[in-house]
């Protein structure tokens, strides 16, 4: 059996499987987010009063704030910058730094879970709020994304620079913030412990070796601790050769989908102006009350055909209409009435017009497609001269610089990949 | 769907429109539908997952940060309601497990499909997730790998083996 043919009995298989939208989804209402156009609409319909009694008010609140300023700041001024370390983990796993007044300096993502919760709306304001509300946000977040705990139980650590009673005290206070977010959650409970500072010298030394034992210095490392895609990024930075290699194969794998989409479009296009022009040269219509109606396209011609006899060629052209659906349907091209481009087997009406204007939309995708490969190759190209070839930099420059010392294009490019065969040979023979 | 016209749905969607919303979902069923089946390995359990997972955008669509990977989201949903799903089951003692027993089984609708009962059988969870989101739902092997947070490399060499594997079990089951 080929592969074709089983993938096309999957397909198959699937095709009266996948359900419609149930009344139960239909009757469910979108939550709908305001506009900020809605939203400044409802603001300016405020009273607004500009009376002198109330400048006076304003100017009298300035002064009691810059009187509370400055009788809070200057008692506090030597305050401790990283005083708070939490860490939350439900199925996602966050840490949290904050200072010593409780207002969070960093919020990290610690795994691929935590990631696609930080994608909601308002993460990029969770720096600046307060510890209490932002741990309780991140957990309702999670929660309402559908991550469940296992054994239905939210952990919270946390740990204090100024001990164990303060530690003890932000504790308690999470662990209400937190039960309370949760409330509607009834089968989850909030599991909050106190942490030691040795404790979090050995959660840190988990990421790096080396961390000095000092808790101030800690809780700066903790506070500038990327989330787990920027670390993934380094990583990648860091993992060289092998890397650019992995690299390669996804360009590779980039120009043979670029290749792929271009010759189905072409294959596409020539088909289409071959059966419209056939279209163009036949005289075919059908009668629909008093008005002659011309046949405009493959879909039409379907369509009268359902009631009418068709003559040879109108058949062949119908036969060439089908066969063109069904090649559209393999590439996922099929479009609606209106030109939307719908997936396979929603084509309701398809018509010549809008699948131009397709084709044309997946040029840009193509055209984009061709962007993105040519910048992967110039990122790698410049990833391995400045960072793998170090060993061999000066060769490298000559031979790139001076084009003239080789013969041809094929021997330039086959004096670039010794050197790189050379410089990976050198790499793993000295397990660098 | 390429991601312009699916950010500008979603937009619309935001906004509360049903016509955006019903076309998301025409659009991207045969995806989620698989990839909760791969899961699940249960047509009629899916299907209501499914729908679960569909009712959780419409009311979480506010907390989408714009511009992020919307199928992405959408499918970490459908992931996070199938094993969900999967520890209820497991807790709980079905009666009839001919419809609500997920996992390895099999259910009524099922019969009449060898292909996909021998992908069952042979594939694991991401090797019949990467198979069905590529032919079933269309999707390319970099959306795929977009969407699975997994390197392009992975998701052809996985695919390519998956096929492999498919083809042999079943030219085999067809020989007995």
């Amino acid at each position: 059996m080929k592969d074709k043919d089983l993938l096309k009995m999957l397909k198959k298989e699937f095709e009266d499987v996948v359900p419609p939208m149930s009344q139960r989804l239909k009757d469910q209402p979108i939550k709908s987010v305001k506009t900020s156009q809605q939203t400044t609409d409802n603001k300016t319909k405020q009273p607004f009063v500009r009376t002198w009694g109330f400048r006076l008010t304003a100017v009298a609140c300035a002064l009691v704030l810059v009187f509370v300023a400055v009788a809070v700041i200057i008692p506090t001024a030597g305050y401790n910058q990283y005083d708070t370390f939490v860490s939350l983990s439900i199925n996602p796993e966050f840490s949290v730094v904050a200072d010593s007044k409780g207002v969070v300096v960093n919020v990290t993502a610690v795994n691929r879970d935590a990631e696609v919760v930080m994608c909601s709306d308002g993460s990029d304001k969770l720096v600046g709020q307060d510890v209490n509300t932002v741990v309780s946000t991140l957990a309702r977040w999670s929660m309402e994304l559908g991550f469940t705990p296992s054994d239905n139980v939210v952990d919270i650590s946390a740990v204090s620079v100024r001990g164990d009673k303060t530690s003890k005290k932000l504790c308690d206070n999470l662990s209400q913030s937190v039960d309370s977010a949760l409330s509607e959650f009834s089968t989850i409970t909030v599991n909050a412990i106190v942490e030691s500072v040795e404790q979090l010298k050995e959660k840190v030394s988990v990421f790096v070796n080396g961390v000095s034992d000092d808790i101030n210095e800690l809780m700066q490392y903790m506070a500038e601790r990327t989330s787990y895609f920027a670390t993934l990024a380094s990583q990648f930075v860091q993992a060289g050769f092998e890397q650019a290699k992995i690299s390669l194969v996804y360009t590779v794998d980039l120009l043979e989908t670029y290749i792929d989409l271009l010759e189905i479009r072409k294959q596409l296009l020539d088909e289409l102006d071959e059966i419209n022009t056939e279209i163009d040269h036949l005289d075919i219509g059908y009668w629909e009350g008093i008005i002659y109606t011309p046949v405009y396209d493959g879909w039409d011609l379907a369509q009268y055909a359902e009631s009418n006899t068709l003559t040879d060629g109108e058949q062949k052209l119908l036969d060439q209409f089908n066969n063109q659906l069904e090649k559209m349907e393999k590439v996922g091209l099929a479009t609606d009435s209106t030109g939307n481009f719908l997936q396979v087997g929603l084509y309701g009406a398809l018509d010549f017009v809008s699948l131009r204007e397709t084709l044309l939309e997946m040029e840009e995708f193509v055209l984009d497609i061709a962007d993105t490969i040519a910048s992967e190759l110039q990122s790698l190209i410049n990833f391995t001269v400045s960072t793998l070839m170090s060993g061999f930099t000066d060769e490298w420059e000559s031979i790139s610089s001076a084009s003239s010392n080789v013969d041809s294009a094929e021997s330039y490019v086959d004096s670039m990949t010794n050197l790189v065969q050379k410089e990976y040979n050198f790499r793993k023979n000295n397990q660098l | 769907m390429n991601r312009l016209r699916q950010e500008r749905l979603v937009q619309r969607i935001k906004q509360g429109d049903e016509q955006a919303f019903a076309e998301m979902y025409e659009a991207t069923r045969k995806g989620v539908f698989s990839y909760i089946y791969s899961i699940l390995h249960n047509f009629a359990v899916s299907e209501e997952i499914m729908q679960d997972t569909y009712i959780t955008v419409k009311l979480k669509i506010g907390t989408y940060k714009d511009n992020s990977n919307f199928s992405a989201w959408m499918l970490q949903i459908a992931k996070n309601l199938s094993y969900n799903y999967l520890r209820k089951s497991k807790r709980e003692t079905v009666s009839d497990d001919a419809v609500l027993h997920a996992g390895k089984s099999y259910s009524m609708a099922e019969e009449g499909k060898p292909v996909i009962s021998a992908m069952k059988k042979v594939l694991n969870e991401d090797e019949l997730q990467i198979v069905l989101l590529h032919v079933v739902a269309g999707y390319k092997h970099r959306e795929i790998a977009a969407m699975l947070d997994k390197p392009l490399g992975t998701v052809t060499w996985t695919y390519n083996n998956a096929i492999k594997k498919s083809r042999e079990y079943f030219e085999k089951e067809e020989d007995n």
